[in-house]
This record gives C-alpha cells, sequence and structure tokens, in this order.
C-alpha cells in the first residue's frame, strides 16, 4: 500500500513545464529591468555645449 | 541590487516543474497555471532583495508567492477537477492506476486549506514551519490539516486496495 502512495505522490512533484516557457519569462523579466541611465558627467557635457552654442549664437547676433 | 538575467534563467529552470505541479496539484491548469507561475518567477524577480535566508529557504519563499498567486487566481475561477499531472495522461499507465486515480479524487475532495498544507508538505516536502509561514496560520494547524489530510488520502487508497482484492 506505502508503495502506491509513494508512487503516487512522486507522481505529482515534478509538473510538465510548456516548451518555451523559461525564454517567455526571460523577455517578462528583461523588460522590467529599469532603462539604462545616462551617466551624469555625460549629461552636464551635453548641457554646456548646447549653453555655449546659444551664447555664441547670441553674442553673434548682438554683435552683428 | 540590479536584477542578474543570467542566475535568473538558473533559478528558473531549477524550479520550473516544481512550481508548475504545485500550482496543478493546487487546482489550477492550463493558461490559469502558466500565468500564476510566471508571475510567481517575476515577483521574485523583482523582489529579490526581499527574501530574508533566516526566514527560511529561497525553494520556500518562491513556493509561498505561487501559492498566494494560485490562491488568488482560484478565487476568481469556478470549481473544476483536480487536474491530472500530463505525465500520466499518455498510453503507459502506472500499475496502480486505480489507486491513483482514488488519491487524485480523495486530494481533490480536501478543503483547499488541507489541501494546500497537505501538497506543501508531503509533495513538495516543505517544513511546518515554511508552511505555517506562507499560509499565516500556527505550525500546530499546519500539522493537523496536513494529518487530516493524510488519513483521508490513506483512507482512499486503503478503499481502493480492498475493491481490487
Amino acid at each position: 500500500m506505502s508503495d502506491a502512495y509513494e508512487q503516487w505522490l512522486e507522481s505529482r512533484a515534478e509538473g510538465e513545464v510548456p516548451g518555451g516557457f523559461a525564454d517567455r519569462v526571460l523577455t517578462r523579466a528583461e523588460r522590467l529591468q529599469p532603462a539604462k541611465r545616462i551617466p551624469l558627467w555625460v549629461a552636464a557635457a551635453a548641457a554646456t555645449a548646447f549653453l555655449v552654442r546659444v551664447a555664441g549664437t547670441f553674442l553673434v547676433f548682438v554683435t552683428g | 541590487m540590479a536584477p542578474d538575467l543570467t542566475s535568473f534563467r538558473r533559478i528558473v529552470e531549477r524550479h520550473q516543474a516544481g512550481l508548475f505541479a504545485l500550482v496543478r496539484n493546487l487546482g489550477l491548469d492550463g493558461h490559469a497555471c502558466e500565468d500564476v507561475v510566471q508571475d510567481a518567477f517575476l515577483a521574485a524577480f523583482r523582489h529579490q532583495d526581499d527574501f530574508d535566508p533566516r526566514r527560511g529557504s529561497f525553494r520556500a519563499w518562491l513556493y509561498g508567492i505561487a501559492r498566494n498567486g494560485a490562491r488568488n487566481a482560484l478565487r476568481k475561477k469556478r470549481p473544476v477537477p483536480l487536474p491530472t499531472p500530463p505525465d500520466r495522461e499518455d498510453a503507459s499507465r502506472p500499475v496502480n492506476e486505480p489507486a491513483f486515480v482514488r488519491l487524485d479524487d480523495a486530494l481533490a475532495a480536501l478543503s483547499a486549506e488541507q489541501r494546500a498544507a497537505f501538497v506543501l508538505a508531503e509533495i513538495h516536502g516543505l517544513t511546518h514551519e515554511e508552511i505555517a509561514a506562507i499560509e499565516g496560520v500556527a505550525v500546530g494547524t499546519v500539522k493537523s490539516r496536513t494529518a487530516r489530510a493524510r488519513q483521508r488520502l490513506r483512507e482512499a487508497l486503503r478503499g481502493a486496495i480492498q475493491e481490487a482484492t
């Protein structure tokens, strides 16, 4: 009797996994990852370059 | 801590078969079962920093997430017969098939609480302490639920054997 019981327990312990399941989970997990942030120094450099350009254009306009 | 997809894949591959079995044993099948297992893995991925090894094993933590997901899904779903493990649906029927059918029926007939305690303890090997934390009840309650469920299943098996002899 205990043999049948143990076999039945075993038959219920491992479930069949649908094909491609791990890939589907990984795809969803990838989407959950935070977007890569722009480093602060890159943002600062871009902002400075923009301001210098605006200031230069303004000076050219003012001084004729 | 930044989530690591490589180690996450290893976790999925290691625990997927067990989690599918758990959710099926709790009464869900098909898309509902896959949805619960997927959501459990993703919740573990998102909240991995919440796992505290002092409170139990990683496996118990993951199974607890899936158990809660299954409980919520079952609330929204009308009752259906307990799914049979797919590897038993093929032509190669086990020798003990009548006994297996009686045990399946007895498992399906248990209350949701008894079934959860029995499935987690007897089929998936979690400790009574781990199950108590998952179910939010005292360890003694888990022990009595498991014992009562085991007794029902033993009675069902005894009935099947008496019929066969």
